[in-house]
């Protein structure tokens, strides 16, 4: 084996050496290809240069050497057969012809090896071309301007594909006939093969060449066939399809125009209604804005009464509505002046327009807010169109803050200062028209009522009460409210009192929004210490924030059974129970006034109509 | 030092690509012909054929296309081939090297002939410091399983036409 490569070394050198030598480069003869189309065997071609410095043609021999299992053959052999395969070749027949062995051939004029080439046979195959190509038609496209033909070819007869001794692998490609450039598609194993879109008004020229599997070299190209499809039907479309826009443009403008103007002339509530659908808004059940506005007082009040579930809906979860507001909303009543006026009229119909409720579709909220507190009291409503939505959290909001300060405020027995925590307090403070019948009250104890300051003032001093008293209303008709600061002092005492009895105030925040009065009690029981009675109780000792004009009325009459003796002494409340205004110049807020309701009272757990509110009072 | 480096990493290359081909040939057939527990699993020899010549194949085609990029990169101008042309360790086995030859192959179940082992020791050689010595190693191992693959696919495509197909492929 060394020697035999040394041999060659030796021939490919010498060879070189040849070449570099005397003869022109150009003139040389070499191997041009050698090829194999059926893997059975082979041949090989060389160009037949021109000698320029040789005078006489010299024979140009071939010589082959390979190497077999059996033996080593060093010597190279000449060329079978120099004829079979045409001028300037040899071919190699079967005989000779062994796959997976190496191969060296070297061409020899006058006895100088000129080229040399090594290879092995698989290494070299090139198929022949296929044959007998033809076409079918597969379908013509709906519009008859393209077609889907299947081209079909056999292999090269000498490549064995049945015996599976050679695996080919084909390539078509087509064009127009006026076309230079050929399409190709991806080799296929098969024979045959569908090509997609062709046009019916052109020719086309299919060819197809083959090379082994795996290999890289293409064989030749079959001879090229001529696809001349059917010519189009005569009613073909144009090329271009136009879409037609014209009519349909015309026809949706149509369309739309007919649509709109039945909806117009039609049905027009029901559009409106589609289109702009009503706010739902709270209305109190049963009651008639107009017997408001006449300020039949009573009557309004014994349908409230008669809505006992009305009540203690609010009590529950659902709502955002935990009260009914009674606001006014209609312009004209603003025209007719601000609801100070209306408090501070002589008109006691119009007074009553506190209550009055406006069977309007507007949700109002409750003017809760300490912000709305705060604000310009001159300013219009503030509360209108507050969603209905946020009064229930701010509510409970706030409520919590009174469950989370009772603990404070029990603790605070001693709150001389806060005195008014007994009684309701009004919260009118929001806007001059205190429409709404907010009346919060304060907390039965005092505690609670220090449970509203603080709710006011829930960790700073510097917070405005939640609950405000008012103290004056001016002419001009703004509210004055005193902000209980006589309260912080006390609530800063409050602080340093924490014994309250934790019951107390785990029942409180049991009732997270409002307070029962029978809590109230538990509270007011566990703390006898604390000097409840020296305060003023409000009528409204409970719990209860608000005071419906309906527990007014039901706790009408009891005001003799009040639990606590209003003490005779009362500093000035902070808040204080709406009494009806009397007089143009203010508010009477008679604190005093308020009897101690009875336990149905309390019980009630609930509103304190205003009739309560009448017969509590004095 | 910069050339040994960059056929380090062109061996590395290979190596990687090598493997990764291997491992794609596992999808190739990654069903088995025997679903795991199968007891008397039976199989078909269409379906054993089928099976063997699709890996046949690929292996064949994935040889050949690692000693394509192989000479494409490294061989270039290096006349790796007249070198390699008798250097397999295969070359002594005695296989069919025609086609007539080739369709002598009977299939004889049971028969186990003398293994004839060709021991292959071009190991040392592909580690070798030298990078000449080295990258002729690769381009020897790759052009010996470029045609020993080939020779195998061929083998194996001849006799399922002959046994299954009854030479009618």
């Amino acid at each position: 084996m060394d020697l035999w490569q040394l041999l060659l070394t030796l021939a490919v050198a010498g060879s070189s050496d040849a070449f570099s030598g005397s003869q022109d480069s150009s003139g040389k003869p070499k191997f041009t290809k050698c090829r194999s189309p059926e893997l059975e065997t082979f041949s090989c071609h060389w160009t037949d240069g021109v000698h320029h410095g040789l005078q006489s043609p010299g024979s140009i021999q071939l010589f082959y050497i390979r190497r077999s299992t059996q033996e080593w053959t060093q010597e190279w052999k000449e060329c079978p057969d120099y004829v079979s395969a045409g001028e300037n070749s040899c071919y190699f027949n079967s005989s000779y012809t062994s796959i997976w062995i190496p191969y060296c051939i070297k061409l020899t004029s006058n006895g100088d090896t000129v080229d040399q080439k090594c290879f092995s046979v698989e290494e070299i195959v090139q198929p022949d071309p296929p044959i007998g190509l033809n076409w079918t038609l597969l379908n013509i496209s709906l519009t008859g301007i393209h077609a889907d033909i299947q081209v079909r070819w056999e292999p090269p007869p000498n490549a064995d594909v049945q015996k599976g001794w050679i695996v080919l692998e084909y390539e078509l490609q087509y064009k127009e006939v006026n076309e230079t450039q050929w399409k190709m598609m991806d080799p296929v194993l098969s024979t045959s093969v569908p090509v997609y879109s062709l046009r019916l008004d052109k020719e086309y020229e299919v060819r197809v060449r083959s090379r082994q599997r795996n290999s890289e070299k293409y064989g030749e190209f079959s001879e090229v066939l001529f696809v001349t499809l059917p010519q189009m039907r005569p009613f073909a479309c144009e090329e271009d399809f136009r879409f037609p826009w014209f009519l349909f443009i015309i026809f949706g403008i149509f369309g739309l125009t007919v649509t709109l103007f039945l909806f117009i002339f039609s049905k027009q509530q029901r559009i409106k209604m589609l289109i702009l659908p009503p706010v739902p808004v709270p209305k109190i059940k049963g009651i008639d804005p107009d017997l408001l506005k006449e300020g039949k007082l009573e009557e309004v009040n014994t349908i409230l009464a008669i809505h006992d579930n009305y009540k203690h809906e609010f009590y529950n979860d659902d709502s955002w509505v935990e009260f009914i507001e009674l606001d006014i909303d209609d312009p004209d009543e603003k025209t007719e002046g601000s609801d100070t006026d209306r408090l501070l009229s002589n008109d006691h119909e119009k007074s009553l327009n506190i209550l009055g409720a406006k069977d309007d579709d507007s949700g109002r909220t409750s003017c809760y807010e300490p912000d709305i507190l705060e604000t310009d009291f001159n300013a219009n409503d503030m509360c209108d169109g507050t969603s209905e939505v946020a009064q229930p959290q701010r509510l409970k909001g706030e409520a919590d803050r009174l469950c989370l300060d009772q603990k404070n405020l029990d603790n605070s027995p001693s709150n001389d200062a806060t005195p008014a925590s007994q009684q309701p307090s009004v919260i009118l403070g929001e806007e001059n028209k205190p429409r709404s019948l907010l009346i919060a009250k304060t907390e039965s104890t005092h505690q609670a009522g220090h449970t509203q300051q603080q709710l006011s003032n829930p960790n700073s001093l510097a917070n405005i009460d939640f609950y405000a008293q008012v103290s004056d209303i001016t002419p001009a008709g703004s509210v004055v409210l005193s902000p209980g600061q006589k309260n912080k002092a006390g609530i800063s005492q409050c602080d340093m009192h924490p014994e309250v009895v934790s019951p107390c105030q785990a029942n409180f925040i049991m009732d997270n929004a409002y307070f029962c009065e029978a809590d109230a009690k538990k509270c007011i029981a566990l703390a006898p210490h604390v000097e409840v009675e020296s305060h003023v109780e409000p009528s409204f000792n409970q719990e209860d924030i608000y005071i419906t004009t309906e527990s007014l009325t039901t706790t009408a009459g009891r005001s003799g059974t009040a639990e606590r003796v209003p003490s005779s002494e009362l500093p000035v409340p902070d808040y204080t129970s709406i009494h009806i205004v009397q007089s143009p110049q203010g508010l009477v807020l008679n604190a005093t006034a308020l009897p101690l309701p009875d336990k149905e009272f309390l019980s009630s757990c609930g509103y304190v109509s205003t009739d309560q509110l009448n017969k509590i009072m004095p | 030092m910069d050339n040994k480096g960059s056929s380090q990493k062109g061996s590395l290359l290979l190596l990687l690509l090598l493997v990764s081909n291997l491992l794609l040939c596992k999808s190739v057939a990654s069903l088995p012909i025997c679903p795991s527990g199968a007891v008397n699993c039976q199989v078909s020899l269409r379906d054993l054929f089928d099976r063997a010549v699709i890996l046949s194949h690929y292996i064949h085609n994935l040889s050949s296309e690692m000693f394509n990029e192989f000479d494409k990169r490294y061989a270039q101008g290096r006349g790796f081939i007249t070198k390699a042309i008798n250097s397999c360790h295969t070359s002594s086995l005695s296989t069919p090297e025609d086609k007539e030859q080739a369709q002598q192959v009977h299939v004889h179940p049971g028969v186990k002939e003398n293994e004839v082992y060709s021991v292959w020791s071009g190991l040392p050689s592909l580690q070798m410091a030298d990078e000449d010595t080295r990258l002729f190693a690769f381009y020897n191992l790759l052009h010996c399983l470029r045609r020993d693959s080939h020779k195998i696919d061929s083998y194996l495509k001849l006799l399922k036409c002959r046994i299954i197909y009854d030479s009618n492929c």
